[in-house]
């Protein structure tokens, strides 16, 4: 069963003029010779998604599609009312974007404070706004204190939110965001979580996670993929309500998410 | 962009870059406890053979740089930020070009104090210093661009291996095709073979336009290829170097200049530095301008040696520098009776005025006159008996000593007006190149 809902309220609040921040139909994506995203059709506005999926789902191919770094091999890709797939519009697409890779690359050498503002000059942002900027980016993960540190002396999960400040210190309309939370602490998932929905007021933010309970806790929205394919869209309440007292899963969602995979499984066998 | 050019001077390979270069440069021009006469472009020379160790090494430290992008795993991140290309790679470019250039200027500057280079300053000298520069930050923007294409940790080590061996290679080269290493090697005046005395040596305009303007399309081509995002762009990339050399080749002096030694084009005299500059007061002591902060070190012994020879009919009245540098094949003005030729010696130790008088004093005043080489044994012996001393009797490897030995015993037994009217003659001959001097003072 497929089932796509629309956050309305948050995009309805959000001051843009296109409809959908993100929208894919028929989307294919290569990784490598791999076609790791297949026919996907997703429309995401404003609020916080979760992207769940078991490993080799095609998530984190997809997130680097919406983060432009691989050139879609068909179907249709639109960001931030740009198409995804012409060169022109993707640096207009880049400014008002926030990408946190599976592997963040960082130069070691420089403090924290000196990355996040190179990052923020990549992205183009005006110089007269960037000292705010960063200082406020690594306010919000927590980070000023240690923001004369060398990269390279941060811990995981240091680093982790030191990967969210450079990908929230533009304030982008689309934050795409690849396992954010490993290597956090409990007490840092619950700030961050705090941040999501922070940031999710005004921007589309997609979190690929393997932690349901992230999901469950800081998204408005869920999609669920399976084999390059996005095979369920709802709200963390209604995958919860998927699950039953016998599908695999110490919690709701968890039983939920395991019945959503189970019943796509059971739907491509028959 | 300020912030993060400051970034990158801090961070990047840059400050590192910039301290090997100058190492380099200071290995080469100082290993052997010398440099340059203290001259500026005796300075724009030494520069140049430091580059033959800086630009290898520019070149390895810009491949070094280039690898963090690889290493690091930064690239996915970057690419999916608005900023083009051309502009994502300003900042390492400057920061890398920033500090080798200052480490060559800073070199520059060490060296003209510990050589106390000063004086005549000639735009070519400058010249010459700016083409290195340009040529160095080519390098390391050049290394950048190669290894992001070969992002190896061998890419660095080959890269100055093979950049010292393209510089020797290009220093190697036979007379005929030397014009192609004046206009392609980054150690450039070092081509001009055979002149081991820059102070008179100046490079034609055309050479220095033709040198600096494949320097800076190699610089063009190197951040083109930094940037460029595709094979296309890569490919393209190759232009303004394929432009540039094409530019170059065709301006290039190819033909040696008239009167000077080899075939090295575009290489002259530099008239200005060869004018002379004299003491105001007599008995006048001339030297060339560029060695005019000599003259009052140089004034004292040359008029020691005019009043030794002070009895001579006619007696000299004044001292010249010859300045007719000795690669140059010219005539010179013919030895003049009225006066003393001497040729400046300096080094990194300063000038020795006793060298210079020695040799000033020399074969009555005409050993440093390189005019036409006179037989020694006449003069020799004029000499001695002028000096009053006795020359040596023998030289088993020298048979003009003996010969010498026994005119001075003739002199000695002639009365003195006689034996100086006959060494004042044998002087004037020898400075009119005449060849038998013996009879002119035997009368």
């Amino acid at each position: 069963m497929t089932r796509v809902w629309n956050g309305m309220g948050a995009v309805d609040l959000a001051p843009t003029t296109h409809p959908w921040t993100v929208e894919a139909a028929g989307l294919r994506v290569r990784a490598g010779r791999h076609l790791a995203v297949d026919g996907l059709d997703l429309r995401l506005g404003a609020g916080v998604h979760g992207l769940l999926g078991p490993n080799g789902a095609g998530k984190t191919t997809l997130m680097r599609a919406l983060a432009t770094v691989v050139r879609p091999a068909g179907g249709d890709l639109t960001l931030l009312g740009h198409d995804g797939r012409r060169g022109g519009d993707l640096r207009r697409v880049r400014r008002r974007l926030g990408y946190l890779p599976q592997a963040f690359g960082y130069y070691p050498r420089f403090t924290v404070r000196e990355f996040v503002e190179y990052v923020a000059w990549l992205k183009e942002m005006p110089s007269a706004d960037v000292p705010q900027a960063v200082q406020r980016a690594l306010d919000r993960v927590d980070l000023a204190p240690r923001a004369g540190y060398r990269m390279r002396t941060l811990s995981g999960g240091m680093l982790r939110r030191a990967g969210i400040a450079q990908a929230i210190v533009n304030d982008p309309d689309l934050l795409l965001l690849d396992e954010p939370t490993v290597g956090l602490d409990p007490e840092q998932r619950l700030d961050f979580r705090g941040l999501l929905r922070d940031v999710g007021v005004d921007a589309c933010v997609l979190v690929s996670t393997h932690l349901v309970e992230d999901v469950a806790a800081a998204c408005t929205d869920v999609a669920v993929m399976e084999a390059g394919r996005l095979v369920w869209q709802g709200t963390p309440g209604e995958l919860a309500a998927a699950g039953a007292a016998g599908d695999p899963g110490d919690t709701a969602i968890e039983r939920g998410y395991s019945a959503v995979l189970r019943a796509h499984r059971g739907g491509s066998a028959r | 962009m300020r912030r993060v050019l400051v970034a990158e001077l801090r961070r990047s390979a840059a400050p590192g870059a910039g301290v090997l270069v100058l190492a380099a440069g200071f290995l080469l021009g100082y290993g052997d406890g010398g440099a340059g006469s203290g001259g500026w472009m005796s300075l724009a020379v030494v520069q140049s053979f430091g580059l033959m160790l800086m630009w290898p090494v520019a070149l390895a430290a810009g491949a070094w740089q280039s690898r963090r992008e690889h290493r690091t795993g930064v690239l996915e991140l970057v690419a999916t930020t608005a900023r083009p290309g051309q502009q994502r790679v300003l900042p390492v470019c400057l920061a890398m070009g920033t500090t080798v250039v200052g480490a060559y200027a800073a070199l520059a500057v060490l060296t003209a104090l510990l050589d106390g280079t000063g004086g005549y300053l000639p735009p070519g000298a400058l010249v010459i210093l700016a083409l290195g520069a340009v040529w160095l930050a080519s390098g390391v923007w050049l290394g950048l661009a190669l290894g992001r294409l070969l992002p190896s940790v061998v890419t660095a080590p080959a890269l100055a291996v093979a950049g010292l061996g393209l510089l020797i290679g290009l220093q190697s080269l036979p007379a005929g095709a030397r014009w192609v290493a004046m206009l392609a090697s980054p150690a450039m005046p070092l081509a001009v073979q055979g002149v081991h005395d820059h102070d008179f040596l100046e490079l034609s305009a055309r050479l220095d336009v033709a040198h600096g303007l494949l320097g800076v399309a190699v610089a063009v081509t190197a951040v083109v290829l930094l940037a460029a995002g595709s094979r296309r762009a890569r490919a393209a990339a190759l232009l303004p170097a394929l432009l540039g050399a094409g530019l170059a080749v065709g301006l290039a002096p190819r033909d040696g200049s008239p009167g000077v030694d080899g075939v090295v084009a575009g290489v002259g005299v530099d008239r200005v530095a060869q004018e002379l500059v004299c003491t105001p007061d007599t008995p006048q002591v001339c030297v060339a301008r560029v060695h005019a902060d000599l003259l009052p070190t140089i004034t004292a012994p040359a008029r020691d040696v005019l009043r030794g020879l002070a009895r001579l009919t006619p007696a000299p009245t004044r001292a010249e520098e010859d300045v007719t540098p000795h690669w140059v094949h010219a005539p010179g003005p013919g030895g003049r009776p009225d006066t003393v030729t001497f040729t400046v010696f300096s080094g990194n130790r300063g000038l020795r005025p006793d060298a210079v008088a020695s040799r000033m004093a020399a074969q009555l005043g005409t050993g440093a006159w390189a005019g036409c080489s006179a037989p020694f044994a006449a003069l020799d012996a004029a000499d001695a008996w002028l000096r009053g001393h006795e020359p040596p009797a023998a030289d088993p490897e020298r048979p003009d000593v003996a010969r010498g030995h026994q005119l001075w015993q003739d002199l000695r037994g002639l009365p003195d007006p006689v034996a100086l009217q006959r060494v004042s003659a044998v002087r004037v001959a020898a400075l009119g190149c005449a060849r038998d001097l013996d009879r002119v003072l035997a009368g």
